[in-house]
């Protein structure tokens, strides 16, 4: 037996009173009678009759020390051992903290981290002996909070000061970092324990050990906000679009407001269907500087992380670009393009310029291949590739398409919304193979004619025809093709520091004079300081909240910067009740964490039955 | 008077001692002796001796038989009467107490004793400071009042307080032992006890019967020795040994008590009944009277 709350047994204390009690009544009333030796010979024969009248006089006192024994063992949380295993255990406990876990149906008022703490404090406090326990914490990266350790202590400080973060639920990485922990402890009972919702969209390695699971959370009645994204049209205002998911699979109505600080500028009311999305559109209204911007659902679901997102309306910084071509286009004047996209200032360049240029570190925004693909992928906000492949990117020319017709395109998407496909004729198009990671804009029947491409930090736009060799670069779709595209590639590639918002975790450089002062959005201080004084501050990653945090330098200058969440798993929150790990499935199992077996709801079940039994006596004897 | 009323006293007087034997007494009296003696009841003949009176020779017998023979009478002897009253701690209970009720019983059997020129004696043990009461041979009515002033003024034993055992017993056993081996009493023995004793009051009886008196026992109880309201938890103590006893008084216990009350009474009664000993009992939320003049008459005490 082992006891949660040694201090519970204090309760012990009552004993004293009780005893105290028990020998004043010890003190009974004299009851003087003419002859005292009838009483004796009942008394006698009372007792001879009956055994257990033997004990009845201390019986009562008896019975009420144990039910206060019963009370204080209860109350100490004396629990049984029920796994009676000679080998020491090494319990590895993966804890989820990504955002889905701050969802409030953890059970009576908790979340599911709450949830899953008290369910590690469970197996901590299971532990005998030589057992050891090690704690993983993950959300989108995993860390190791405590390495094996038996000190029961250290793990519940460990435990008490680790909470949920604003991060999307990337477990792969802790179930490996677990299984190679594992690997060490062929000595032991080794068993891997997954505290989740099992919320994530990964596939999680072979588990070569045994693994158990508990779905945390009962209830998947959740919208949140998926995307955010502020464009600005040159010369116009900018818009937010954001994008609303339904995670339940009920119909959801919300109301999205659009505040700036805490003044309410619009608001939307959107409908979604189950499992469907919605996507407000706001008018952002001009104002100088930074403004503060945050939008957020009205209403209540069980997981209020997701319904606010913040993000910085900033003014347009020029931006400035590449048109590397080898000789002069009719589809890409420079002089015309840069009309449809004030404050882009283009030059053309020939390749060997761009890449020179490039090579000594000349900043640019945007880069747009015009049939000259460049040697090696560069790291440009923004890239456009014509008739040419992005090196690097998987891509590779298959071959010619004669006269592919089109068929579809994307009419939702910014780049080619608003725009007519229907009546293009292309000429001849590149065949682009390896374009499976990529998101067809523009499909014809010999395969998609524009993509835009994912490359490690952005999407790139891949036209996989010359313009000039269809009759597109003729029709009013291409300056406004070109314009959306310049919008889009540029509206997710702002320079460092000029960004809307960020998704959270995303490491950010600052450019700030150390030590620097950081409030994060709850108002909680952290400062940064470099590793020497003329060094400067590394990368910071920390950021696991949503929201505005505030960076402020030695020298005063104050950078802000906004995290959002933002993450579509992380809204269908819904738990799963099975985990795939390889090929194995591990069915979610809750119960099955108590190797002890507490022992609170007996005890007090008998504590009063024996004070019935005790109350039953007390009124047998009047 | 107290104890009895004149109107009970006047009742009295109608009754007399009775003694189931003939015995001896000491002085003349109104009661047939053992003795022959100069009654004019014949009692039997003898044959005629040197020196007896001639006024009772049988002169008719002789003129039959020719043998002389003296006529013999029964002689006429006051009767001896010890009242003995049990004044012990135990006594002192109940309302009213049951040392009134056998107050009145032994100054109603005194009177009466008194009033058939009877040979009275009282004798009372005491312990402590009040001692023992021994009135002896009180002949005559004239008496009577000192009699009853001495019943009525005799106090009960102070119950027990030292707890030393026998403290406060003060009749049955050794005193009683003792008045017998130093009184030797003749006649009839009226003792009024509650007859509550840890060895059996039969065991203190046996020399009274020993000594061939005519053993008449009073009974005195009270209602709560036969049906005790006591409950909860209590430290029953005894009045006359300080001994203790904790009780936690049940259904079951209460009756077990009545149990092993029955048991008591009915080896006194058996006692009694082998030795002979009359025994009356009264409970004192009856009527004295109603014992004296009735329930003793139907035990042969009085008539």
């Amino acid at each position: 037996m082992s006891f949660l709350f040694p201090l519970g047994m204090a309760a012990l204390g009552a004993l004293a009173p009780l005893v105290a009690l028990y020998l004043l009544k010890q003190k009974r009333t004299e009851q003087v009678v003419p002859a005292a030796f009838l009483w004796t010979e009942a008394m006698e024969d009372l007792r001879a009759s009956s055994l257990f009248q033997r004990f009845r006089a201390p019986l009562l006192f008896v019975l009420q020390a144990a039910s206060v024994i019963l009370c204080a063992l209860a109350a100490a949380g004396a629990s049984l051992d029920l796994d009676l295993g000679s080998k020491p255990r090494r319990l590895l406990v993966l804890l989820d903290r990504s955002a889905s876990m701050q969802a409030t149906d953890g059970g009576e008022g908790r979340t599911r981290f709450d949830a899953a703490r008290d369910a590690a404090l469970e197996l901590v406090d299971g532990l005998r002996g030589e057992d050891e326990m090690m704690l993983v914490a993950f959300d989108r990266k995993s860390e190791v909070l405590q390495t094996f350790t038996t000190d029961g202590d250290r793990l519940r400080k460990v435990l008490a000061a680790v909470g949920p973060r604003d991060l999307p639920t990337r477990p792969a990485q802790a179930v490996e970092t677990a299984v190679s922990f594992a690997r060490q402890g062929r000595a032991w009972d080794v068993e891997i324990i997954v505290l989740s919702d099992g919320c994530t969209p990964e596939a999680l390695p072979h588990v070569p050990f045994p693994v158990r699971y508990a779905a945390l959370g009962t209830s998947g009645d959740n919208q949140g906000i998926a995307a955010v994204e502020v464009s600005r049209q040159g010369g116009e205002d900018a818009q937010c679009f954001v994008r609303i998911e339904n995670g339940h699979d009920a119909p959801a109505k919300r109301t999205a407001v659009l505040r700036r600080g805490a003044e309410v500028l619009d608001a939307r009311v959107v409908e979604m269907e189950p499992g469907a999305d919605a996507t407000a559109v706001f008018e952002l209204p001009s104002s100088p500087g930074t403004a503060e911007m945050s939008v957020s659902l009205e209403g209540k679901d069980v997981l209020p992380a997701d319904d606010r997102a913040h993000f910085l309306l900033r003014d347009e910084a020029p931006r400035t670009g590449f048109v590397v071509r080898a000789e002069p286009s009719v589809h890409f004047d420079p002089a015309k393009v840069q009309r449809l996209r004030p404050g882009l200032a283009l030059v053309g360049v020939t390749l060997a310029e761009a890449e020179a240029a490039l090579a000594a570190g000349t900043k640019v925004d945007f880069v747009c291949w015009d049939r000259t693909a460049p040697t090696r992928l560069w790291d440009v906000p923004a890239q456009m590739f014509i008739a040419c492949l992005p090196p690097g990117a998987g891509l590779s020319d298959a071959g010619v398409m004669e006269d592919p017709v089109i068929i579809d395109w994307h009419r939702t998407h910014l780049v080619t919304s608003r725009c007519q496909f229907d009546d293009v004729l292309v000429h001849e198009a590149m065949r682009v193979a390896g374009h499976e990671r990529s998101l067809p804009l523009i499909e014809s029947t010999g395969g998609p004619l524009a993509l835009l491409v994912p490359v490690p930090g952005r999407d790139v736009l891949v036209v996989a025809f010359d313009p000039s060799r269809s009759n597109l670069w003729l029709k009013l779709s291409w300056p406004l093709f070109l314009a959306n595209s310049m919008n889009h590639l540029l509206a997710g590639a702002a320079r460092d520091g000029e960004e809307s918002h960020l998704p959270t975790g995303t490491a950010v450089t600052l450019d700030l004079r150390p030590p620097v002062a950081v409030t994060r959005p709850r108002g909680e201080p952290l400062t940064l300081a470099a590793e020497s004084d003329d060094a400067a501050l590394p990368p910071f990653a920390a950021t696991d909240a949503g929201g505005i945090w505030r960076f402020r330098g030695a020298d005063g200058r104050e950078s802000l910067r906004a995290f959002v969440l933002a993450d579509a798993d992380e809204i269908r929150c819904a738990p799963r009740t099975e985990l795939v790990t390889g090929s194995a499935t591990v069915a979610s199992d809750p119960s099955g964490f108590r190797r002890n077996a507490l022992l609170r709801d007996p005890l007090l079940f008998a504590a009063l039955g024996i004070l019935l039994l005790e109350w039953a006596l007390w009124c047998g004897r009047r | 008077m107290a104890l009895l009323t004149k109107d009970f006293l006047a009742k009295l007087e109608s009754l007399e001692i009775v003694s189931r034997r003939i015995r001896r007494g000491r002085f003349r009296g109104e009661r047939r002796s053992a003795r022959r003696g100069a009654s004019v009841e014949f009692a039997d003949h003898r044959p005629y001796g040197r020196g007896d009176d001639l006024r009772f020779l049988d002169w008719p017998l002789y003129a039959r038989l020719g043998m002389l023979m003296t006529k013999l009478f029964h002689d006429e002897e006051d009767l001896a009467v010890h009242l003995v009253l049990d004044r012990s701690a135990s006594m002192d209970f109940g309302e009213p107490s049951k040392l009134l009720h056998a107050k009145r019983i032994v100054a109603a059997l005194g009177y009466v004793a008194l009033l058939g020129a009877n040979r009275v004696s009282f004798w009372s043990p005491g312990a402590g400071s009040s001692g023992d009461c021994d009135l002896r041979d009180l002949r005559s009515t004239r008496n009577a009042e000192r009699l009853l002033q001495a019943i009525e003024s005799l106090p009960a034993d102070s119950r027990h307080e030292t707890g030393a055992p026998g403290a406060g017993s003060t009749l049955l056993g050794e005193p009683l032992r003792r008045w017998i081996g130093t009184r030797r009493p003749r006649g009839v023995v009226v003792i009024a006890s509650d007859f509550l004793h840890r060895d059996g009051a039969w065991e203190h009886l046996r020399p009274l019967v020993r000594g061939g008196l005519e053993v008449h026992a009073v009974r005195v109880q009270d209602r709560d020795e036969i049906e005790p309201q006591v409950e909860g938890d209590l430290r029953i103590l005894d009045s006359e040994d300080g001994s203790g006893a904790d009780v936690t008084v049940t259904p079951a216990l209460l009756d077990l008590y009545e149990r092993a009350r029955l048991e008591y009474d009915r080896r006194l009664e058996e006692f009694c009944r082998s030795r002979q000993v009359s025994l009356a009992a009264t409970v004192t939320d009856e009527p004295f009277e109603k014992l004296v003049l009735e329930v003793l008459r139907i035990r042969g005490l009085v008539a």
